[in-house]
C-alpha cells in the first residue's frame, strides 16, 4: 500500500490539477442524482400510510441532515490531519467546507420545521436531535467566524482546525442523542447497516438523493477549494503561470 | 523558571487583581438575579428551575471572565516566556487554569446555597447542585482556556469565544441539570455525576494541549 | 581553544505573512562568540529568533545544536538559552524581586541584590513593574542576564531605552559571558564598541 497518494493530497498544485478534471463531473452527477431521487420522492414514491403526503419532504430533509453531520466529520478529520502533520489542504478544506455544512444544517433544521408543524403541530420541539443540529449550525457560524476574524492566516488555519476538532465530540451526541434522550423525533429513518425499515420504492429514492447530495457538495467544495487555492497561492509560479495563460 | 516558581507568581497575580474574580462573581449574582426579575419570582416556578438558573449563571460568568486568561501575559510578553522557558507548556497551563478555578469556584460554592435558598431549591437536591459544580466546572474552565488562547490575540475577541465555546458547554450543563431534576423526582443521578466527570477529564487530557498549541501560534 | 560549534544555521528560509526571509541565513556559532545580527527594518531579524525557538516553522535549511537536529531536541536547546525580546517578559502585577523570583527561584537573595543594585535598582525591589518607567523595567528584563545560567543568550534589540552608560555595562556583560564559554546571539542595528563578533547580515 503506498502513502503516494496522501502525500500528493497535500500539495495544492496537485489538487488543483486533479479537481479540474473532476469537479464538473462530480458536481453534474450530484445534480443527476439528486433530481432523479428527488423528483421520484416527491412524485411517484408511494404515499406513507400515518403520515401521508407530508413524508416527502424527506427526500430534502434528510440527505441534508446527514450532509450536514457528514461535512462536520470531515472538518473534524481535516482539523486533526492538519494538527498531526500540517498539511497545507487541510485548512483550505475546511475553509472551503463549513459554509456549505452550515447551508446543510440549516437546510435541515428548516425543512425539519416544516415537516414538524403539520406532523407533531409544532414548528420547532426542544428535541435533543433538532437541538444538536441547531448546535451544529452554530458551531459552523464559530468556525466561518473564526476564520474571518483572525487575519494572521497560520492562527486562523490552527485556530479553525482545533475547533473542528473539538466539535467532532459533539457528533456521537447528535448520533447517540436520540436514544439518550427519549423524545417525540423518530430513530434515524436512513442508515447503510441495517436493513430498511421502509419499504424498498421508498428506500431507493432517499438513497440516491443522499447519493446525489454528496455529490452535489463534492463539486461545490473542489470549487470553492479551487479558488481558495489560487488565492493562497497567489505567489507560486504555476499559479502566476495558470492566471496568465488561461486568464482568471 | 520552575514550575512552583510558576505556581507561585500566579497565585500572586491573581491575588493581586482579585477585582477580576470579584466581577466574575458579581457577573454570577447578577444573571441569577435576572431570572426571578425577567420571568417569575414564585416558588412555582424558581423551585425546579433552581438548579439550571445557577448553572447557566456559572457557564455564563466562566466564559466571560476566563475570556481575558492570558490577554495580559500576551500584552506583556510573559506567555512568549511561557512558551520559550523549556518547560511543558501543558503543565504551566493546567496550573494556570488550576489556580485560576481554585480563585473562583471556592467563594462561588459558598454563594451557591445562599442562592440556592433564594431561588426555593430543595434541601435535598443542594449537595447534588454542589456535586455538579465541583465535577463540571473543571470542564468549564479548562474547555475556556482553549477559546480564550484562541482569541488571545484579538483586541475585541470576547464576543467570538463566547460564541465559539458555549457550544462546548451545553452538554455539561445538560448532565448538570438532569442530574438536579433526577433527585427532584427521585431518581438515581450517580451516573450522570460519572458522565460530568468523564467530560472533565477529557478535558483535562484535552484542553491543555490544544490550548498550548493555540498559544504557540498565537505568541509568533 | 575553540571547539567544534555549538550551534550551526544553514540555508535557514522562513515563511511569514507575504514574503519568505531570511534567504538562506547561514552561520555558525562556537563558545566564545558572540554572533550580531544586523539587517533594516523588516529583514527578519526577530523572524529569526522566533524560527529559531520554535515559535515559527522553518520552510527550509537546517539547525543543529551540539550536532544533532534543533527542532527534534526543541525543550533540551530552550534549557539552554535564555531570550529577551522587545517586550520585557515580566509580570506587571509582580514586584521586581518577585518578578526575578519568577525565573530564577534557586538564585541566592544576595546576589540578586547585588544584580539589582548594579543596575541601580536597588530601592525598587519591592515596588510593583507597573510602577516603573519602561527604562526601569527594560532594566529589570536585563537583571536575567546578570544572574543567567544558560549557555546560549539570545537578545532581540537590547540596546533599546538604554543609555550609554548601560550600553556599555551590557556589552561588558556580555564579553564577561562569552569569556566563560557562553554564546551571545544578538540583533541590533546598533555597532557593539567594545566587542569582537561575528556580523551576520541580513
Amino acid at each position: 500500500m503506498s502513502w503516494i497518494w496522501f502525500h500528493k493530497l497535500g500539495s495544492p498544485k496537485w489538487f488543483y490539477q486533479w479537481s479540474s478534471k473532476w469537479a464538473t463531473a462530480v458536481f453534474l452527477i450530484g445534480l443527476l442524482a439528486t433530481l432523479i431521487g428527488v423528483g421520484w420522492g416527491l412524485g411517484f414514491a408511494p404515499t406513507d400510510y400515518q403520515q401521508g403526503e407530508t413524508y416527502r419532504i424527506i427526500y430534502l430533509h434528510v440527505p441534508a441532515a446527514v450532509l450536514a453531520e457528514s461535512c462536520y466529520f470531515s472538518l473534524g478529520v481535516a482539523g486533526f490531519v492538519y494538527l498531526v502533520w500540517q498539511m497545507k489542504m487541510a485548512p483550505i478544506f475546511i475553509k472551503s467546507m463549513a459554509p456549505i455544512g452550515a447551508a446543510m444544517a440549516a437546510i435541515a433544521l428548516l425543512s425539519g420545521a416544516i415537516w414538524g408543524k403539520p406532523t407533531w403541530g409544532t414548528w420547532w420541539v426542544w428535541d435533543a436531535r433538532l437541538t444538536s443540529v441547531l448546535v451544529l449550525f452554530i458551531l459552523y457560524m464559530g468556525i466561518i467566524a473564526l476564520q474571518n476574524t483572525l487575519e494572521d492566516v497560520t492562527l486562523a488555519n490552527q485556530a479553525a482546525a482545533i475547533v473542528s476538532v473539538l466539535g467532532l465530540i459533539n457528533l456521537p451526541i447528535i448520533k447517540y442523542s436520540v436514544n439518550w434522550w427519549n423524545t417525540l423525533h423518530q430513530p434515524a429513518s436512513f442508515s447503510l447497516t441495517k436493513k430498511p425499515t421502509m419499504p424498498m420504492d421508498m428506500w431507493l429514492p432517499l438513497l440516491i438523493a443522499v447519493i446525489g447530495f454528496y455529490c452535489l457538495v463534492a463539486g461545490l467544495a473542489m470549487w470553492r477549494m479551487q479558488s481558495e487555492i489560487l488565492l493562497r497561492e497567489r505567489r507560486t509560479q504555476w499559479v502566476k503561470e495558470k492566471v496568465m495563460n488561461d486568464g482568471v | 523558571m520552575t514550575y512552583l516558581s510558576f505556581f507561585k507568581a500566579e497565585c500572586l497575580t491573581l491575588f493581586r487583581s482579585k477585582q477580576r474574580v470579584v466581577n466574575a462573581l458579581l457577573f454570577f449574582v447578577l444573571v441569577v438575579v435576572l431570572f426571578p426579575l425577567g420571568i417569575d419570582p414564585s416558588a412555582d416556578f424558581l423551585a425546579p428551575a433552581a438548579g439550571g438558573i445557577i448553572w447557566c449563571a456559572a457557564a455564563l460568568s466562566v466564559v466571560v471572565s476566563i475570556e481575558s486568561l492570558y490577554k495580559e501575559s500576551y500584552a506583556d510578553g510573559t506567555l512568549t516566556q511561557l512558551v520559550v522557558s523549556g518547560l511543558s507548556l501543558p503543565w504551566l497551563i493546567l496550573i494556570k487554569v488550576g489556580v485560576y478555578w481554585l480563585a473562583m469556584m471556592l467563594p462561588l460554592l459558598l454563594l451557591t446555597p445562599v442562592f440556592a435558598q433564594m431561588l426555593f431549591l430543595p434541601s435535598d437536591s443542594l449537595l447534588v447542585l454542589l456535586a455538579t459544580l465541583l465535577i463540571g466546572t473543571p470542564g468549564l474552565f479548562l474547555i475556556g482556556s482553549i477559546g480564550a488562547a484562541l482569541t488571545v490575540s484579538l483586541k475585541q475577541g470576547a464576543m467570538l469565544m463566547v460564541l465559539l465555546i458555549l457550544p462546548f458547554y451545553f452538554p455539561i450543563i445538560i448532565f448538570s441539570t438532569a442530574a438536579i431534576k433526577a433527585i427532584q423526582f427521585g431518581l438515581p443521578y450517580g451516573g450522570l455525576l460519572a458522565l460530568l466527570a468523564a467530560i472533565s477529564l477529557l478535558a483535562l487530557v484535552v484542553a491543555p494541549v490544544m490550548t498550548s498549541l493555540c498559544i504557540k501560534a498565537s505568541v509568533r | 581553544m575553540h571547539s567544534v560549534a555549538i550551534l550551526t544555521i544553514s540555508d535557514l528560509w522562513v515563511e511569514r505573512g507575504e514574503s519568505d526571509l531570511l534567504n538562506g541565513l547561514s552561520f555558525s556559532a562556537r563558545s566564545g562568540d558572540v554572533v550580531h545580527i544586523t539587517g533594516a527594518n523588516g529583514a527578519g531579524k526577530s523572524t529569526f529568533f522566533k524560527a529559531l525557538l520554535g515559535l515559527l516553522p522553518i520552510l527550509s535549511g537546517s539547525m543543529t545544536f551540539n550536532g544533532d537536529s534543533l527542532t527534534q531536541q526543541r525543550q533540551n536547546f530552550l534549557n539552554n538559552t535564555l531570550y529577551i525580546g522587545h517586550s520585557a517578559g515580566l509580570n506587571g502585577a509582580l514586584t521586581v524581586m518577585e518578578n526575578i523570583r519568577w525565573y530564577l527561584p534557586k538564585c541566592s537573595e544576595k546576589i540578586v541584590e547585588q544584580a539589582l543594585s548594579e543596575l541601580s535598582l536597588g530601592a525598587f525591589a519591592e515596588t510593583q513593574l507597573h510602577a516603573l518607567s519602561a527604562g526601569q523595567v527594560r532594566r529589570v528584563a536585563l537583571v536575567r542576564l546578570w544572574l543567567s545560567e544558560q549557555q546560549i543568550w539570545l537578545l532581540d534589540e537590547p540596546f533599546t531605552a538604554l543609555d550609554q552608560g548601560l550600553i556599555s555595562m551590557l556589552e561588558a556583560k556580555m564579553a564577561a559571558h562569552v569569556a566563560s564559554g557562553g554564546i551571545v546571539i544578538l540583533a541590533s542595528h546598533l555597532p557593539l564598541a567594545h566587542l569582537s563578533y561575528l556580523q551576520v547580515e541580513l
